[in-house]
C-alpha cells in the first residue's frame, strides 16, 4: 500500500493546462513537486526532487517527450515515467510501453490513474 | 546546321533509334570514348540528359561543344574532345548519319523531363496539402483541445468538491459526459487532418497504434528503417487506417494482417482481411483518394478483392524516386550539402543532419567563431574560410551573412547551453582548430583561445590536444595532395 503522498513532476508547455492538472492532482492528494515547461530541464529537476512519477507531455518545444523518456529510461533508479497527451487513442500502449510505464490521456489525469499505470496501486 | 534540318525532314521518324546506343554509336564512329550528348529543353531553357534529368555542360579545357539544330532551334549538343574540331566534315557526317536517332532521343528526353516535372509537382502538391493540414491540426491541438482537456479536469475537481450535493453532482456528471463526447469527436477530426502519431513516433508507431484500436484483431509485421520521407509515412498510414476501417465497417472481417517493409528503395505495404470482398476504388471513395495519393508519389496501389474471398490491398511507394524528385527543391539541395559535410567530416548518419535547424546552424557558426576569438580576432582569410565552409554546408544565405557580420556579442558558454549544442562541443573545437590552421602554422594566441573555450565548455585539454594533432596531420596530407595534383600542372593554371 502506498502511504506517503504520491510525489510527481508535471512537464507540459501549456501553462493553463498545467494549472488545471496541478489543481486536479492536488485535490486528489498528490504532491506536485515542480511544473516544467520544456524537456531539457526535466533531468535537473528529477535529480533535485527525486519524484515517484514524471508526468511527461509528448509534444514539447525543443526536445520532445519521447526523447526525454528515452533518456530518463537510461538513468539508474530513475522515476516512473508516464507519457501524457491530449491525443488519446492516437498513442497506443505499445508506443508508450517501449519508453515509459504507460500512457495517460490528459483529461484522465488523476491519482488513481497514475498509481495504476505506475504499478503502485494496492491490489483490490 | 541546316543540313541536319533537311535531313531530319526526310527521315521517317518511325524508325526511331535506340537511345542507349546513340552515344555509343557516335563514340565509335568518331573515336572519342568520352563523347556524350545532351538535349535542349526549350520549355525551361535547360540542358537535360537522355533520361530527362537536368544536365550541366562541362567547362573544362580540352572539351568542346557542338550544337545540333533543327529549324534554327537547338535540340541537342555533342560534348566531345576538341581534337574532333580538326576534322569538322567528319563530325558533321557522323551527326547527319545519326540525325533520326538524335531527333527521337531528343523527343524522348523531353517527354521524360516533362514526366519528371509533373511528378515533382504532384509530390509538391501533396506535400503542401499535408503541411497545411498539419498546421490546422496543430492549432486545434494547442487551442481548443488543450482547453477542453483542462476543463474536463476542472469538472472533476468540481465533482469532488460537490460530493455531498446530489443534484450538483448529476449536473457536473452530465457536463463531463458531454465533454468526453466532444473531445472524442475532436480527436477523430484531428486524426483525419493529420496523424500526429506519425510525426511523433514514425510510421511504425503509427501502425502499432492503429493495430491497437478497437475493432478487428490485427496481426502486424513491420520491418522499416527508423524514418521515411514524411509524405510517404503519412500516405502509408492513411492507407492502413482506411483499410482497417473498411475491414471493420464494410467487410465484416474477423482478422486483418498488415505488413510494411522497406526494401530496395521501396516501401511495400500489404493489408489483407478475411471479409466479404468486393472492394474497389469507386469514384469519390476513400480508396480512390488513396490510389491518387500513392500515384502522386510515383507508387502503385493494387486492390484484390474477389466477392467472398477477402480483400488484399498492396501498395508500393518508391523512396529513392521521391528523394531524387525532391532534390529539385533548393531546401533539399541545401540538406544534401549539409549531409555531405556531416558525412565527410564526421561520418555522421544523414538522419542526424535532418534534425538541424537554421537556428542550430547559426549557433554552430557563432560558437566556432567565438572559440577562435570572434570576428574581431580572426584574419580576413580565416573569415573567408568560415564563410566558404558554412556555404558549402548548405547554410542559408541569412545564416552565412549573420555569421559574417556577427558582433561577438555572446559568450560561448551561453550558446553551448542552447538545445542540441552539447552534442556539437567537440565538432566546434575541431572546426575552431581548423580555422587556426587555415594559413599554415597557427597563431599561438588563437590556439590559446580555443583551449580556453574548451575549458569553459567542459572538454578536457588532452582531448583538444588530440584534435589539434588530427588537424595538423590533415594539413600535412593537404600539402601532399597539393604537391601530387596541383604542382605538376601549375604552369597551366
Amino acid at each position: 500500500v502506498h502511504r506517503r503522498p504520491l510525489r510527481v513532476i508535471l512537464v507540459d508547455d501549456d501553462e493553463r493546462f498545467r494549472a488545471m492538472a496541478c489543481r486536479a492532482l492536488t485535490t486528489d492528494g498528490v504532491e506536485v513537486l515542480a511544473e516544467i515547461d520544456n524537456g531539457e530541464e526535466v533531468f535537473d529537476a528529477v535529480a533535485h526532487w527525486r519524484p515517484d512519477v514524471v508526468l511527461l507531455d509528448i509534444r514539447l518545444p525543443g526536445m520532445d517527450g519521447l526523447d526525454v523518456a528515452r533518456q530518463l529510461r537510461l538513468e539508474e533508479d530513475g522515476p516512473v515515467v508516464i507519457l501524457i497527451s491530449t491525443l488519446d487513442a492516437a498513442y497506443g500502449r505499445r508506443v508508450a510501453a517501449g519508453l515509459a510505464a504507460g500512457f495517460l490521456p490528459k483529461d484522465q489525469i488523476s491519482r488513481a490513474a497514475v498509481l495504476e499505470i505506475a504499478g503502485l496501486a494496492p491490489l483490490p | 546546321m541546316d543540313e541536319v534540318q533537311r535531313f531530319a525532314d526526310v527521315i521517317d521518324l518511325e524508325t526511331a533509334g535506340n537511345r542507349t546506343t546513340l552515344a555509343e554509336t557516335l563514340r565509335q564512329r568518331l573515336g572519342d570514348s568520352a563523347l556524350d550528348i545532351v538535349y535542349w529543353r526549350p520549355a525551361n531553357g535547360h540542358w537535360i540528359d537522355e533520361l530527362g534529368h537536368p544536365a550541366t555542360l562541362p567547362t573544362v579545357p580540352g572539351v568542346a561543344l557542338t550544337a545540333i539544330e533543327r529549324r534554327g532551334e537547338p535540340i541537342a549538343a555533342l560534348i566531345h574532345d576538341t581534337v574532333l574540331l580538326n576534322n569538322p566534315q567528319r563530325l558533321r557526317d557522323a551527326i547527319l548519319a545519326a540525325a533520326d536517332m538524335i531527333n527521337s532521343a531528343w523527343v524522348n528526353a523531353e517527354l521524360r523531363s516533362q514526366l519528371l516535372d509533373e511528378r515533382a509537382s504532384r509530390v509538391r502538391i501533396v506535400e503542401a496539402g499535408d503541411r497545411h493540414r498539419r498546421r490546422v491540426e496543430r492549432n486545434l491541438h494547442d487551442g481548443a483541445q488543450q482547453r477542453l482537456v483542462g476543463t474536463a479536469l476542472t469538472l472533476r475537481v468540481a465533482s469532488r468538491r460537490a460530493e455531498r450535493d446530489a443534484a450538483m453532482t448529476e449536473l457536473l456528471s452530465d457536463a463531463a459526459s458531454d465533454l468526453d463526447v466532444a473531445l472524442e469527436e475532436l480527436r477523430e477530426l484531428s486524426r483525419g487532418l493529420h496523424p500526429a502519431i506519425v510525426t511523433d513516433a514514425g510510421l511504425r508507431g503509427g501502425l502499432e497504434t492503429l493495430a491497437e484500436r478497437p475493432g478487428v484483431p490485427v496481426s502486424l509485421s513491420v520491418d522499416l528503417p527508423e524514418r521515411l520521407p514524411d509524405v510517404v509515412e503519412v500516405g502509408a498510414y492513411y492507407l492502413v487506417a482506411e483499410a482497417l476501417t473498411n475491414a471493420k465497417k464494410h467487410a465484416a472481417a474477423g482478422q486483418v494482417t498488415v505488413r510494411a517493409r522497406g526494401e530496395n528503395g521501396w516501401l511495400q505495404v500489404t493489408v489483407s482481411d478475411d471479409g466479404r470482398g468486393g472492394a474497389a476504388a469507386r469514384p469519390g471513395s476513400g480508396l480512390e483518394g488513396l490510389a491518387d495519393r500513392i500515384g502522386a508519389l510515383g507508387g502503385r496501389l493494387n486492390i484484390d478483392s474477389p466477392i467472398g474471398s477477402g480483400t488484399t490491398l498492396t501498395a508500393a511507394i518508391p523512396l529513392r524516386l521521391h528523394e531524387r524528385v525532391a532534390t529539385n527543391n533548393p531546401t533539399d539541395r541545401r540538406m544534401t550539402a549539409l549531409k555531405w559535410i556531416g558525412w565527410q567530416n564526421w561520418e555522421a548518419p544523414a538522419e542526424a543532419e535532418e534534425l538541424q535547424t537554421e537556428e542550430d546552424n547559426l549557433n554552430f557558426g557563432k560558437a566556432v567563431l567565438l572559440a577562435v576569438g570572434g570576428n574581431s580576432g580572426i584574419t580576413p582569410r580565416q573569415r573567408d574560410w568560415m564563410i566558404g565552409y558554412l556555404t558549402a554546408a548548405g547554410d542559408s544565405p541569412e545564416v552565412v551573412e549573420a555569421v559574417r557580420t556577427y558582433d561577438d556579442s555572446d559568450v560561448i558558454e551561453d550558446i553551448m547551453r542552447l538545445p542540441k549544442m552539447a552534442f556539437s562541443r567537440r565538432g566546434i573545437l575541431y572546426d575552431a582548430l581548423r580555422v587556426c590552421y587555415v594559413a599554415g602554422a597557427p597563431d599561438p594566441a588563437q590556439l590559446d583561445r580555443v583551449f580556453r573555450a574548451a575549458d569553459t565548455i567542459g572538454i578536457p585539454r588532452d582531448e583538444v590536444r588530440e584534435l589539434q594533432q588530427v588537424v595538423a596531420e590533415e594539413r600535412v596530407l593537404q600539402r601532399r595532395r597539393y604537391e601530387l595534383i596541383v604542382v605538376p600542372v601549375l604552369p597551366l593554371i
